[in-house]
């Protein structure tokens, strides 16, 4: 089966001022693989993460993306309005804090509709139908799809967020942290949630975090980084199970393993 | 010191800036280009838009109409209409078929316009997106990329919290399927005679300094979803100077207990439908 | 049957023959143009300033004629301003060169020319003067020893500042002409040099308003500045014509300046700097200039890549905000006609209603 390769990553490296952000990345990602990014604080993963998903130039390196539509694209070359346009419908992210990929002042059902429209749907029920599916597939109750999103709870505003994105669907997804700062018990259905989905939709996705137990649930492929670097990569069970670097053993010594 | 005006008030520098203006804007129907504005002797909000366009283009032979709220008697379009006499000391009328040129706010005259006219509007906020997001910087991009998103999603949420959309004035139209446009706070009832228009339309925002222009023959059309098309308001009464129950009505109480008639807005559709049905 | 009301040509008529009866209504002495220009000198520079024509003759007709209504009377001003054809452009004015009438320092409790209180409001008591209701010849006022300030010389606060690489400098980066909001629209981010030209010509009360919120924390952190120096008197005014080849005097003008020192910027890797905000008004209109230096410094947050909070710093709220003509011509334009639309909201909400109270679903 030839799967398709959807990104190629050459020497990406952004540097704040004097300080490394992230330096020599190079990788790939495949069409509906989920690639997991993990390191501590500074280790460069959400730096990473921001060149990746065009939030942020980078100093340095290239991403060649290859879409459905056709053809490889230089991504950083490309003019303004096809990036806008790339990161508005062909890929999502979904935020850390869920209030950062909301807009609060319009209703659930308009926040999922937003993504919609900006590939110029132009049916009303269509879109309020959709909002409704991604709404149950998400495990959320479609009757409240005109409340605004401050009258729900965190972990409903994470799911509203992944509705809002895989409503257009897109062929890549950005998870920063998807389920910091949610209540344990919540992390968890909401990682249960995901899970089904991505088996489900077969979307591919790249996840940053800190959490093993995360990527060890989720991940196919993993990224470790320290200090900016990839220190090792491969498959998430290999790593995790026979880690070859010094760091990597360091951290996986030192998590409970659920 | 300086006692003498030139024709129209403006000097001739200020006239063919403006003109450039108008040209950049009909070759991008419904983009709004940014101008020059002068402070004029009429105060901001009050037509100074519409009154520097209608000032760069009119000549000795023009016929000029100005209307506000349809009617040529109400006190500002007086004024106005004053204003380029004395500036101009050019022909007025009230007769829309008489015009060359038409100078208005908020209303669409009734009577069809045709290709030797020129239609002036007086435009408070030229930018449709304004309400949803205030910065200028902002707004330009979104219009610049086509990302029009925000509009979209608001008529979304008027459908999803009444049942239909519910602005029914300055009701955002689509020029030349490119740019999102405002067109003045006309009643929507007005809207479609924008489209396919034989006359120029022009406007001028003086506050906001920005002119745009639909051409002759140029799409427009109003924002909706396929299965909650765009709706023009009805009344169940007739005008009762006229009878007319085509033409958009006013609600005039008549006396203390309240008791209403409906007339038509425009004024001179009114008198020659009147003298028609006689 | 219903007939249509007419007569809004008359109306206008009568409404101006109205506003001309309010001003000759008891019969009292036509104010002269002198009398305004001396005797409410503090209008008649608000009006230069605003109007931005400095013409003290011409602001005080247009009080006369706006009967005191110094908004309106910026606004006949301004539109007069645009018939006047443009001849040259000044060089810039020299305020090392002033002719001082006022000059003060917070920063420092002595400066070499001494503090020089002028005539000034400060110090006086807010009691109201009732012997001013019957004042018989003016001219007969006291006579004051040492009119003249002793000192000539008058060094600049901010030089001394300055030659301690203590401030902030001011570059002067412009490729062309200044930008000029009476020839081109605004454009953001805004430049400085169009930024001081809009709040020149700005609302006093505007400013005023927005200074206030700034030092009162609704601003960058720590904002507290201090008066590097202030400063009130003449200056000349230069033009350099091609046909010559050099300067030559034109005339002098009256101005008010104020250099005002703000908190630092600065970084462990760049040694800190006081920042600085200016403000510059026609005439003598001190509360504005200093008003104008508090705003200034604001908008420059961006620049400094400071936290944008707060209103004063969001360049757009300040610019397309601070100009009373256009803000007065919007808000009162809301006084025009407005019965069409009006209409359409009428419908819609009896519309709506109707169907809620009829339990109709969504």
């Amino acid at each position: 089966m030839n799967i398709k390769k959807i990104m190629h990553v050459e020497n990406l490296t952004h540097f704040y001022g004097n300080q490394i952000g992230c330096k020599n990345i190079n990788f790939d990602l495949y069409k509906g693989e989920i690639l997991g990014i993990v390191g501590e604080s500074g280790s460069g993963k959400s730096t990473l993460l921001k060149c990746l998903s065009g939030e942020i130039s980078p100093s340095a390196g290239k991403i060649n993306i290859s879409l459905d539509q056709g053809g490889v694209k230089d991504f950083l070359s490309l003019p303004e309005q096809e990036k806008r346009h790339l990161m508005r419908s062909m890929w999502g992210i979904v935020h850390q804090n869920p209030r950062d990929g909301l807009n609060l002042r319009i209703s659930a059902g308009g926040n999922i509709a937003e993504r919609l429209l900006n590939v110029s749907e132009k049916n009303y029920s269509f879109l309020r139908n959709t909002g409704k599916y991604w709404m149950k597939k998400t495990e959320m109750d479609p009757d409240r799809i005109d409340e605004f999103p401050l009258s729900f709870s965190g972990g409903m505003q994470q799911r509203l967020q992944i509705s809002k994105i895989l409503s257009s669907n897109p062929q890549i997804v950005f998870m920063d942290e998807p389920t910091g700062g949610l209540d344990v018990s919540v992390q968890a259905k909401i990682l249960d949630t995901i899970k089904s989905i991505v088996r489900d939709i077969n979307v591919t996705m790249i996840i940053v975090t800190h959490d093993l137990a995360v990527v060890r649930f989720l991940t196919d492929k993993l990224l470790v980084m320290k200090d900016g670097i990839i220190v090792e990569s491969g498959l998430t069970d290999r790593v995790l199970d026979d880690p070859q670097h010094s760091y990597t053993q360091l951290l996986t010594s030192s998590i409970l393993q659920v | 010191m300086k006692t003498g005006f030139n024709f129209a008030y403006l000097d001739e520098a200020t006239k063919r800036m403006i003109r450039r203006k108008i040209l950049k804007a009909v070759c991008i129907p419904g983009y709004q280009c940014p101008f020059g504005g002068r402070e004029m002797p009429l105060a901001y909000g009050w037509g100074t838009g519409g009154i520097q366009v209608t000032a760069s283009i009119i000549g000795k032979q023009d016929i000029l109409k100005v209307i506000d709220q349809g009617a040529d008697d109400t006190t500002n379009a007086v004024s106005i209409k004053n204003f380029f006499k004395r500036v101009c000391n050019i022909m007025t009328t009230d007769k829309t078929a008489e015009a060359s040129l038409i100078q208005t706010r908020h209303r669409i005259p009734e009577t069809t316009l045709n290709k030797d006219q020129i239609i002036v509007y007086q435009v408070p906020q030229p930018e449709p997106l304004r309400k949803l997001e205030p910065k200028e910087k902002e707004t330009r991009k979104l219009h610049a990329y086509k990302e029009y998103a925000l509009m979209h999603v608001k008529l979304y949420e008027e459908i999803s919290q009444f049942g239909s959309v519910i602005k029914t004035w300055a009701y955002p139209v689509e020029t030349n399927n490119r740019y999102i446009t405002d067109p003045t706070p006309i009643p929507k009832f007005d809207n479609p005679k924008m489209n396919n228009m034989e006359a120029l339309q022009l406007f001028g925002a003086g506050r906001e300094k920005r002119i745009y222009a639909i051409p002759p023959y140029t799409k427009v059309k109003s924002l909706d979803f396929d299965d909650h098309p765009f709706e023009i308001q009805t009344w169940d009464e007739c005008c009762s100077i006229c009878g007319s129950t085509k033409s958009y009505l006013d609600e005039i109480i008549i006396n203390n207990e309240g008791e209403k008639n409906f007339i038509c807005s425009d004024t001179d559709f009114c008198k020659s439908n009147l003298e028609k049905n006689k | 049957m219903y007939v249509a009301v007419k007569g809004g040509e008359k109306a206008i008529k009568s409404s101006l023959k109205l506003l001309e009866k309010k001003r000759k209504e008891t019969g009292t002495k036509s104010i002269e143009i002198n009398q305004i220009k001396e005797q409410l000198s503090f209008a008649v520079d608000r009006v230069i300033n605003e109007g931005s024509l400095y013409d003290k003759d011409l602001s005080a007709l247009a009080i006369k004629q706006s009967q005191g209504d110094l908004v309106e009377a910026i606004f006949l001003l301004r539109a007069y301003r645009t018939t006047l054809e443009r001849y040259a452009y000044s060089t810039a004015i020299d305020t090392s060169k002033m002719i001082i009438k006022r000059r003060i320092s917070a920063s420092f409790k002595d400066i070499p020319g001494g503090q020089i209180l002028g005539p000034t409001f400060d110090y006086s008591h807010r009691l109201l003067d009732f012997s001013l209701m019957k004042e018989d010849e003016i001219n007969s006022y006291q006579k004051i020893n040492n009119q003249e300030p002793k000192n000539k010389e008058f060094p600049s606060v901010i030089d001394y500042l300055n030659n301690e690489n203590l401030l902030e400098q001011e570059i002067n980066n412009l490729k062309d002409n200044p930008f000029d909001v009476t020839r081109d629209p605004m454009k953001f981010p805004a430049s400085r040099d169009q930024w001081m030209q809009i709040l020149a010509r700005g609302d006093e009360g505007f400013l005023l308003g927005l200074s206030y919120s700034a030092i009162r924390g609704f601003g960058s952190k720590g904002t507290h500045p201090f008066v590097g120096e202030i400063k009130y008197g003449i200056v000349d005014i230069f033009i350099s014509p091609d046909e010559l080849g050099f300067e030559i005097c034109i005339g002098e003008i009256e101005i008010s300046e104020c250099q005002m020192i703000d908190q630092f910027a600065g970084n462990k890797n760049t040694p800190p700097q006081f920042t600085r905000g200016y403000g510059l008004t026609f005439g003598y209109n001190e509360r504005k200039s200093m008003a104008i230096s508090i705003v200034d410094r604001a908008l420059k947050s961006e620049g400094y890549g400071e936290e944008i909070k707060f209103p004063i710093q969001d360049q757009e709220f300040v610019l397309y905000h601070a100009d009373n003509v256009e803000a007065q011509g919007f808000v009162t334009h809301l006084k025009l006609p407005h019965y069409v639309d009006f209409q359409g909201e009428l419908n819609l909400i009896r519309k709506l209603r109707n169907e809620i109270l009829q339990g109709k679903k969504l």
